[in-house]
């Protein structure tokens, strides 16, 4: 039935689309200048920022062109400057540039200003242009029409990313145009290996994409599956990354994430060197990269800027905090309210002690926690930043210590929530799986105890190991396991002593010819 | 695809409510038990429960945790657990259970076993829990005072006899699951720690006071803590303690020596209906006390005192043999066992006189002593 619904939505957003498309393609250029002005200007009727002007040559008055541009997204300057001032000033006369396709060679090759231009027939091409900054130039007895790079929009300053804080190493971050951040990735890697392809996605949007991959390094099949996957993308939007992280995952109901997003150049180009793929979206700073393994959850790009016996210690932590913030309120349950005897004595009257006149079980109590400690996390992304301060105080000490103290809750539950929330923050990238997985555990070991918990920590293992991202496992615990493959894991391994590159996701393993750069033995 | 999630809810309905222990059960829910004393009433012969629980509304304050005291009584030991309810809020909690003390009556009566054997079955007890004789007149005595340190007395006492072995040697840790195999296996009497209550300052509290000598599920006896060392000799159970000896020819105590390895080999020789126990011991120690001038540099001193001490160990650990031998006739050494264990045949000859033999063994102590550390100081 579910399929029934989807799919008859799907012929409905079809049908809408395809009508949208006939009705450019019912509107051919022609070669009179006033009609294609009324076709721009019907396909715009009611978009007010449309602006049409006509132009004269001084020198010939039968030069006529007309120039169409959306305002805000052009640069005015360009405009004048480049397109009219010359047009209007040119000194060749109609007779010099006049017969066909030759005036318009003319006009780019003598007369305008500007870098980037097209020749176009296409009416759907020159509404994709003009809606993203691009001015339109007709001319009178010309079948054609050019499409000028006239953009001038105002972008945000590139600034650190707020949600990967670093500290040491490059601080640069994505903005929202697409060309100044391939231009950051571009600076990086100096090499004609490193490979650039458009593609638009988005029936309504027409989103530009970029599709980055080193050429020597990259994994051509999962190159092929990636293009595969994003051919068969079928949306009228496409406004960030998630879009298409969502069409083309590969188990689209887990909540664990199969592909990697990154606001920074740097992480960007690390992991483009490791062979992976990466997409960039135009309108969103947050980039993503394919094939995602497991292992990328716990790391974080400052993992390769500090020492690694540091940051070693900081991929056991995050390992550990992930095991914890699934994992803690369900086997705090599980011993206090089946398996007591598993306490040591004094915890247990400690426990018990605290617990004595608290109104609820322990199972409900953490239930109500967990939820007031996601409310109090989810006002906190949400809200101004100048009413923070009240709010940590009304979280901190009305539900914290005067819940306690008023016997409303256990003191132990508040700890391990609190354990919870900070445990959580340490892999951010699993947001959406902890909070689940926390819950399905906890209901199992209220329901069942410690058997129930470790039943339902199997699954979740058993689970993690099935995903899979863009066809190679996340999580790979074959028997061909190999001493390099897992350098960069639950350590990070020495830079001169990470020779290969992952196997499953890389043509080309060998990332140093010697492993020894230094005084090394 | 459906078949396989109805397959596999199936089996999880199945596998889950096929299980035990998963019946919810809060905190507030339980008394916790910290230990237990059993008494038996010589007239009407009920067993008598005295359980100490946890005070749980003076936990988490300063005062430290306190403990109350809980009795009942019935016909059998579960009877009376149950007739505690009578009284009781919640249910009685075993699980960290620390100690289970026999008063001395119930001990002498003869019925530990069955008392054992309730506490194994039941569902909810640790296996773990240390058994203590209580050799006030009853274990209630032992439960309702005061600990000198940790206010509940159980936790005090199960700390003593934890410690023991390694720091005064003078009691074994017999563990519930323990005594169950001893007082089941061939050849081979259970002795349990003893306690009894002492003056200390204005309080009374609990002493260990060596070990309690059973035959059978009987108690016959005691074994003072000056003898009790010399059985954990002989049974290989000794980690810790001190020996005394003196340091001239002298009668006098003036060297202390701490154990810091001591290892039993145990073997026996049957010849014309007469056993022969050979016990050798190998100790390794530290010299701790010492009267001024001595010089420990030199090899002769040390000589003497570890052939002193060898001497001693001998002639202590032969006479607290001999007294279990012919005053209690309790095999706690095990001798019995060793036979069973190596030699069937001679054991199924000799067990069903194995009472009359057993005080005629006679048994042989090969002791070394060596001084491994001599805590010198340097006189300048």
């Amino acid at each position: 039935m579910f399929h029934f619904i989807s799919r008859h939505k799907k012929e409905m957003v079809t049908d809408q689309v395809e009508h949208l498309n006939q009705q450019l393609d019912n509107n051919p250029l022609s070669r009179s200048l006033q009609k294609n002005v009324d076709t721009i200007r019907s396909l715009f009727t009611d978009v007010d920022i449309l602006v049409v002007r006509y132009i004269q040559n001084r020198q010939d008055s039968s030069l006529r062109y007309c120039i169409a541009y959306c305002d805000g997204v052009v640069s005015g300057e360009i405009i004048n400057e480049n397109i009219i001032k010359p047009l209007i000033l040119s000194g060749e006369s109609a007779a010099d540039m006049k017969s066909g396709a030759h005036l318009l060679d003319n006009l780019v090759e003598k007369v305008l200003l500007i870098s980037e231009v097209k020749k176009t027939k296409d009416i759907k091409e020159i509404v994709e242009s003009i809606t993203y900054g691009d001015t339109i130039l007709f001319i009178d007895g010309v079948e054609e029409a050019l499409i000028l790079n006239s953009k001038g929009f105002g972008t945000r300053a590139m600034e650190e990313p707020e949600n990967e804080k670093i500290l040491s190493g490059p601080r640069e971050g994505f903005n929202e145009v697409l060309m100044q951040n391939l231009s950051l990735v571009r600076r990086k890697v100096r090499t004609n290996e490193l490979k650039m392809k458009f593609k638009t996605f988005g029936k309504m949007t027409r989103t530009k994409a970029c599709i980055c991959y080193i050429d020597k390094i990259v994994n051509k099949n999962l190159l092929k599956e990636l293009y595969r996957r994003l051919d068969s993308i079928d949306i009228d939007a496409v406004l960030d990354s998630n879009y298409l992280t969502e069409m083309i995952k590969d188990s689209p109901w887990s909540p664990f994430r199969t592909t990697g997003y990154t606001e920074r150049p740097d992480v960007v180009v690390g992991k483009l060197l490791e062979g992976r793929i990466a997409i960039f979206l135009d309108g969103t700073p947050v980039v993503m990269t394919v094939p995602y393994l497991f292992i990328e959850n716990f790391q974080s790009n400052e993992d390769y800027y500090l020492s690694f016996f540091y940051t070693s210690m900081s991929r056991f932590l995050r390992i550990v905090g992930f095991l914890l913030t699934i994992g803690v309120p369900g086997f705090y349950v599980a011993l206090v309210a089946f398996q007591q005897q598993m306490l040591p004595t004094q915890l247990l009257i400690s426990i018990a002690g605290a617990r004595k006149s608290v109104p609820l079980p322990a199972a409900a109590e953490a239930f109500i926690m967990l939820l007031v400690f996601d409310i109090l996390r989810e006002t906190g992304i949400r809200m101004p930043t100048n009413i923070g301060q009240p709010l940590s105080i009304v979280g901190a000490l009305v539900i914290g210590q005067a819940a306690v103290d008023a016997k409303l809750v256990a003191a132990p539950m508040i700890i391990v929530v609190a354990l919870t929330g900070i445990t959580s923050l340490l892999v951010p990238k699993m947001n959406a799986p902890v909070i689940y997985l926390r819950v399905f555990l906890l209901i199992l070991s209220s329901s069942f105890g410690l058997y129930g918990f470790v039943i339902g920590l199997s699954g979740v293992f058993i689970h993690i190991l099935n995903l899979h991202s863009l066809g190679i496992p996340q999580m790979s615990l074959s028997g061909a396991l190999q001493y390099q493959d897992i350098k960069d894991t639950f350590i990070r391994a020495p830079w001169w002593d990470m020779i290969t590159r992952t196997k499953s996701m890389t043509d080309n393993r060998i990332r140093l010819k010697s492993n020894r750069g230094g005084n090394h033995e | 695809m459906n078949k396989k999630i109805v397959c596999l809810l199936l089996s999880l309905i199945l596998l889950l409510s096929q299980t035990g222990c998963w019946s919810y059960r809060g905190l507030n829910e339980i008394t916790i038990i910290a230990g237990i004393g059993i008494d038996l009433d010589p007239k009407t012969k009920d067993y008598l429960v005295s359980c100490e629980i946890i005070d749980l509304t003076s936990t988490g304050k300063e005062s430290g945790t306190k403990a109350k005291l809980v009795e009942s009584r019935g016909k059998t030991v579960m009877d009376a657990v149950r007739n505690a309810k009578k009284r009781l809020l919640n249910k009685l909690y075993w699980g960290n259970n620390e100690v289970l003390i026999f008063g001395n009556e119930l001990a002498k009566s003869g019925d530990i076993g069955n008392v054992i054997n309730w506490f194994l079955t039941d569902a909810e007890c640790r296996e773990t829990v240390c058994l203590v004789v209580s050799q006030e007149k009853t274990a209630k005595d032992l439960l309702s005072i005061y600990g000198l340190d940790n206010s509940v007395v159980a936790f005090e006492i199960k700390k003593i006899i934890a410690d023991d072995e390694n720091v005064v040697g003078t009691m074994e840790n017999v563990q519930l699951f323990q005594a169950f195999s001893i007082l089941n296996s061939p050849g081979r009497s259970l002795a349990l720690p003893a306690f009894r209550d002492v003056k200390n300052d204005e309080d009374i509290v609990a002493e260990s006071n060596g070990e309690a000598v059973f035959k059978g599920d009987k108690l016959v006896g005691y074994l003072p803590p000056e003898e009790s060392k010399y059985y954990l000799f002989a049974v290989d159970e000794i980690h810790g303690g001190i020996l005394t000896t003196s340091s001239t020819d002298e009668d006098q105590t003036d060297v202390s020596l701490e154990i810091s390895k001591s290892k039993t080999k145990n073997s026996y020789s049957y010849e014309n209906g007469q056993l022969k126990f050979t016990i050798k011991i190998e100790t390794e120690v530290a010299v701790d006390e010492m009267k001024p001038g001595v010089d420990l540099l030199d090899e002769d001193t040390l000589e003497k005192i570890e052939q002193r001490e060898q001497k001693m160990i001998e002639e202590r650990t032969e006479s607290v043999i001999k007294k279990v031998q012919t005053q209690y006739n309790s095999d706690i050494f095990g001798f019995g066992n060793m036979i069973y264990k190596s030699d069937v045949k001679l054991w199924q000859q000799l067990e069903p006189e194995w009472d009359k033999i057993f005080p005629t063994i006679q048994v042989k102590v090969e002791s070394k002593v060596n001084i491994v550390n001599t805590s010198f100081l340097k006189h300048s």
